[in-house]
């Protein structure tokens, strides 16, 4: 059985394709103007490095704010319930996952089955999320995959105390004018956004095991940062990159739904 | 008159409430009163003679207000002087503001400031429900508010057009909570965003005639409801971003029961017809639901929630907090702590059509109805 999950966001796309409870392949890329492009755009990329095409697909899910545009999709079903469901397939151990995407974060506690049973999710601003250490990356001049590395030579990370991405990138540009370390820069910026998510995460409980997802998570200084601060390792996927997990809750539940079409 | 035409008059007057007011001030000569909703007795100002119109702030966009209240106020309350600024009210003769919270207390005197030609009430609502002198005081500010109605409008006040107001209040009500019955047991006919249009409408038309229209209403129409729906008990204010009762339908939640002041809370209590009709409306106001801005004693005020939550038969409980509202927040934690007590998942949002995104509101309910569901997948 060969079935797709896909994960249409604000700032990415991502398609699993599952074959067999085991990921055949997965494609990520830049979002498109229209979530139905980066959804159709994706899914052929990631289906075409296996040779195959929409109509070898037996069901698919689709997931993320453009879940309900996607044409080819059979149902949709929350990013909260599919990062959840996604970062538990990968580590059996995972109770509590911390989603950092484009535009907003989550942190969503799961039961061992991997069915959410409480998630809390930031609906104030981007403040603590991947467009805002995108500015940031834009401001300092780096690129977002040097946010990480950079922060971990800082002697002395800096106080960010904005919460609007807006001041704070205006504070980054100021503190760059003033001569200040840029690996200190980075550093505080990192730890802001640890100590933001950090909140959040208490608000529904640590239970361990603790995993990160989404694109955020691959910068190890706000990883670092969130270690810290919770106090807790954070686990890892066991390969799986962070940044499709929600696209592969949404095939695991794709290929659970056409297992029960069968049954019928 | 059935289907979609049965709903129009209910649709109509939602849409342009104003209209509605003016049509019928132009057909009586009578004198329109609006009012800012909780807890204002309609049946007082109805008796002498004038027309009740609730004003409604809530999913109104604007700029003007902001030169007069501070940014960090309700959507409810700004949106009303946002209304008022832009000539939308300038049909009302008067306008009642209730004290419910430390907001209105102060939109009261901006109001008259901003609108000194209107005829303007401050209706004191007593604060501690539970105090004893409660009710006397209470029949005190509702007899000093008749009298006021009365020399506005120059009808003589008289207990008897009191007794009849509150007789047709109270068919009203019982007609709003069949409609709220129906909406349980014929979601696909009578859908959550249908039947609050029936209770926004009742607080804005003439009563005599939405009663009318509801006689005409398809009551015995059936029709199979395709989704599997969660019933929730919802506690708030008012609706408010607009679309949040169809965003419900649509994701199949059904409330089974609320605690809006433009929802069930509003027509949940009778006043009945023994004794004073003052008497009357004030020993209803005490039996009401606990308005979030009222003191209430804790324990109680926490213990009487569960059990209505509980009593409702809901699998969840979701708290739409208006954005800027102190007391709506305070009462809040208590009541998510008891419900976790007792196993019920909660949600709260924080709800305003200003600066709250329905998308982001979505993906929240949309998962909170998937958790507690327990179909996926």
């Amino acid at each position: 059985m060969i079935v797709a999950g896909c994960d249409v966001g604000s700032l990415s796309g991502e398609a699993v394709i599952l074959k067999d409870n085991s990921i055949l392949t997965y494609e990520i890329m830049r979002v498109r103007p229209r979530p139905e492009q980066t959804a159709q755009d994706v899914m052929i990329k990631a289906l075409s490095k296996a040779d195959l095409t929409l109509a070898d697909l037996d069901y698919c899910v689709s997931t993320g704010y453009g879940r309900e545009k996607i044409p080819f999709a059979h149902s949709s079903i929350s990013e909260i319930s599919c990062h959840g469901r996604g970062a538990h397939w990968a580590n059996t151990e995972v109770r509590t996952v911390i989603d950092i995407g484009g535009q907003d974060c989550k942190v969503i506690r799961v039961d061992k089955r991997g069915y959410m049973v409480d998630f809390a999710m930031n609906d104030k601003c981007a403040a603590g999320t991947g467009r805002f250490l995108e500015g940031m990356a834009k401001a300092l001049g780096v690129s977002l995959s040097e946010m990480g590395p950079l922060s971990f030579e800082s002697s002395s990370p800096i106080g960010i105390t904005k919460t609007c991405s807006v001041l704070a990138q205006y504070d980054v540009v100021c503190m760059i004018n003033d001569g200040m370390e840029v690996a200190d820069i980075a550093a505080g910026i990192n730890k802001a956004m640890a100590e933001r998510i950090s909140k959040m995460t208490k608000k529904v409980g640590v239970r361990k095991e603790v995993a990160m997802t989404g694109g955020v998570a691959k910068n190890s200084g706000v990883v670092h940062g969130l270690k810290k601060v919770l106090d807790v390792d954070i686990v890892d996927l066991n390969g799986v990159d962070p940044q499709i997990v929600g696209a592969l809750g949404a095939a695991l539940f794709a290929q659970e739904r056409a297992e029960r079409e069968l049954r019928k | 008159m059935n289907g979609e035409h049965a709903w129009k008059p209910f649709r109509e007057t939602v849409d342009a409430p104003m209209e509605r007011a003016r049509a019928w001030k132009e057909q009586t000569g009578g004198k329109v009163i609006g009012h800012l909703l909780p807890d204002v007795p309609e049946e007082i100002i109805h008796a002498a003679g004038a027309l009740p119109t609730a004003v409604e702030g809530a999913g109104t966009q604007g700029t003007q207000a902001q030169a007069h209240i501070p940014g960090y106020t309700c959507s409810h309350a700004m949106g009303a002087i946002e209304q008022g600024m832009r000539h939308d009210l300038d049909i009302l003769d008067g306008m009642i503001i209730p004290y419910v919270c430390d907001t209105t207390r102060n939109l009261f005197h901006i109001w008259n400031h901003c609108f000194p030609n209107k005829s303007n009430e401050f209706l004191r609502l007593p604060k501690r429900l539970d105090y004893p002198g409660a009710a006397e005081y209470l029949k005190a500010e509702f007899s000093r508010l008749a009298d006021s109605l009365c020399n506005i409008t120059g009808r003589p006040r008289d207990d008897e057009d009191l007794a009849a107001s509150i007789a047709l209040y109270d068919r009203s009500r019982a007609a709003l909570r069949n409609a709220y019955r129906k909406q349980r047991e014929q979601p696909a006919v009578w859908t959550s965003e249908r039947v609050q249009t029936l209770f926004k409408s009742a607080a804005k038309a003439p009563r005599e005639d939405h009663l009318r229209w509801m006689e005409a209403l398809p009551w015995d129409e059936q029709s199979q409801d395709a989704m599997q729906r969660v019933p929730i008990y919802v506690r708030g204010k008012v609706w408010d971003p607009p679309g949040i009762l169809d965003l419900f339908d649509k994701i199949g939640l059904l409330v089974v029961e609320d605690e809006m002041t433009t929802g069930y809370r509003g027509v949940a209590t009778d006043a009945g017809s023994d004794g004073d009709p003052i008497d009357v409306l004030v020993r209803r106001h005490l039996s009401l639901t606990p308005y979030t801005g009222y003191h209430q004693q804790p324990d109680k005020l926490v213990s009487g929630f569960l059990e209505r939550v509980q009593g409702s038969g809901a699998q969840g409980v979701i708290f739409l907090n208006p954005k800027f509202c102190e007391a709506a927040g305070f009462d809040t934690p208590d009541f998510q702590k008891a419900l976790e007590n007792a196993g019920i998942p909660s949600l709260v949002l924080e709800s305003s059509s200003r600066g709250v995104s329905l998308e982001q509101i979505r993906v929240r309910v949309e998962a909170f109805r998937e958790m507690i569901a327990e179909d996926l997948p």
